[in-house]
């Protein structure tokens, strides 16, 4: 349990002193985040701003 | 050739982003930068638009670049401002007026405004322009006024660099490190997420039709103002994310505004790097030359004028439109409002009463609900389409 909720603390906030799990988190939430909207995007979507 | 804007779903931007990336990362030579980097702007320009339109935007920088010069070695400044920005004027006007845009449309002018983000590049050159009339900097070479005018990666909707910020910062500076590189894929892949994921989800559930008026309003307004912020800054961040991998300095555009306690609150949260050119380029001229002209004691009433004036301005700048006229006034009077309430409470309860004021928790989430509903309701105008 102790570990786990370590686990979870460096991954929301690694903090300063370990400069490591910070590019680990930041490259896990991109990839993720990219997979989601290549996923969901419609196909042929494009991808103007479209506020004004 | 058929014009378009810069669509972001296509290889081209991130060919011309990764390319730069790598490219101005490898070369060690800092003075070597800054004309690769005009280089990578010009081919995406002459992708998107054309050889022969890109050559014609290049010869209209080089241009605006002699204007510039002119106006730091003379003090007489009208013979070089009033066609100059006569010319800016009617350019900014065949983009943003409908009818105009329409029937120069077969012209081929208007797209190519477009598709390069005249708009934007206008406030730029005005901010140029206005450094050179004040002498506050030596003149820019031309290849750096194509970088400071139209990057690629800020043309189509903004960040507005300002030119102390890229004569502090120049366009391209230190190497890439491994930190910069991972926030800036991270930027870009946060911004993808917000327009793919959210404001997709958010527009499928929540916006339908907005043309129709009704009381359906109530929730579409600010369903509205939630997904223009998601789509919005999700240019933002792949700009800054772009922006970081290249090196290229480029300016955060946003900050949360929907945690915005009052109208002044919001405009230094959305948008920001427009919000602070009207401040520097229009608000704080016109309240300036109020206060001078009926003294000091009217400094709510100037002010007052001053955002009624900068906003009007603000909102016809976004499309020379009733319903975006309408908006800046609406922005205007909140800030107005604001503004006056502020000094009213000053007065009435001094500093001690405003600090108890501003920890109030209530109070405090009631202001932002109330921004909140005066920034949905400023849309409506534009939602209607009028």
């Amino acid at each position: 349990m102790e570990f786990t909720m370590r686990l979870i603390k460096l991954v929301l906030d690694p903090g300063p002193d370990r400069p490591v799990w910070r590019y680990w988190r930041l490259a896990c939430l991109s990839a993720i985040m990219l997979a989601a909207s290549y996923m969901l995007a419609r196909p042929n979507q494009p991808f103007f701003y479209q506020g004004f | 050739m058929l014009i378009e804007d810069l669509d972001l779903a296509k290889p081209p931007f991130w060919i011309a982003v990764i390319g730069a990336a790598v490219v101005l990362s490898l070369i060690r030579h800092l003075p070597a930068k800054t004309p690769l980097f005009a280089a990578i702007n010009a081919t995406l320009l002459a992708y998107l638009i054309g050889a022969v339109n890109a050559s014609l935007v290049i010869a209209g920088l080089i241009a605006a670049w002699y204007v510039a010069r002119r106006l730091h070695g003379t003090t007489r400044h009208w013979p070089w401002l009033i066609p100059a920005g006569l010319l800016t004027l009617a350019l900014f006007f065949v983009q943003k007026l409908p009818g105009a845009a329409a029937s120069l449309h077969a012209v081929g002018l208007a797209p190519v405004l477009s598709a390069i983000g005249f708009s934007y590049a206008a406030l730029r050159l005005v901010e140029l322009w206005r450094a050179m009339v004040d002498k506050r900097h030596e003149p820019i070479g031309a290849i750096e006024t194509i970088n400071y005018i139209l990057p690629f990666h800020m043309m189509a909707a903004g960040p507005i660099q300002s030119i102390d910020d890229f004569i502090a910062q120049p366009g391209v500076a230190s190497q890439l490190s491994r930190l910069d590189a991972i926030q800036g894929i991270y930027r870009i892949a946060l911004g993808c997420f917000k327009k793919f994921v959210v404001a997709a989800t958010v527009d499928a559930t929540l916006l339908g039709d907005l043309s129709e008026p009704g009381v359906k309003w109530i929730v579409q307004g600010p369903a509205f103002f939630i997904w223009l912020y998601l789509d919005f800054s999700a240019y933002s961040d792949i700009a800054c994310g772009a922006g970081r991998l290249m090196r290229v300095h480029t300016p955060e555009n946003f900050n949360k505004p929907y945690i915005a306690r009052n109208m002044i609150d919001f405009w230094e949260r959305w948008h920001i790097s427009l919000s602070l050119w009207i401040r520097r380029n229009v608000f704080y001229p016109t309240q300036l030359t109020l206060v001078r002209s009926l003294g000091p004691k009217r400094t709510l009433f100037c002010a007052s004028i001053a955002f009624l004036v900068a906003f009007s301005l603000c909102g016809v700048w976004h499309q020379v439109t009733l319903g975006w006229f309408l908006w800046g006034l609406t922005n205007a009077v909140g800030l107005v409002a604001v503004n006056i309430y502020r000094s009213r409470m000053q007065k009435r309860i001094g500093a001690t009463g405003v600090r108890g004021y501003l920890a109030n928790r209530w109070i405090h989430a009631f202001a932002v609900l109330l921004t909140l509903a005066w920034v949905s309701l400023s849309q409506i105008p534009v939602i209607a389409g009028w």
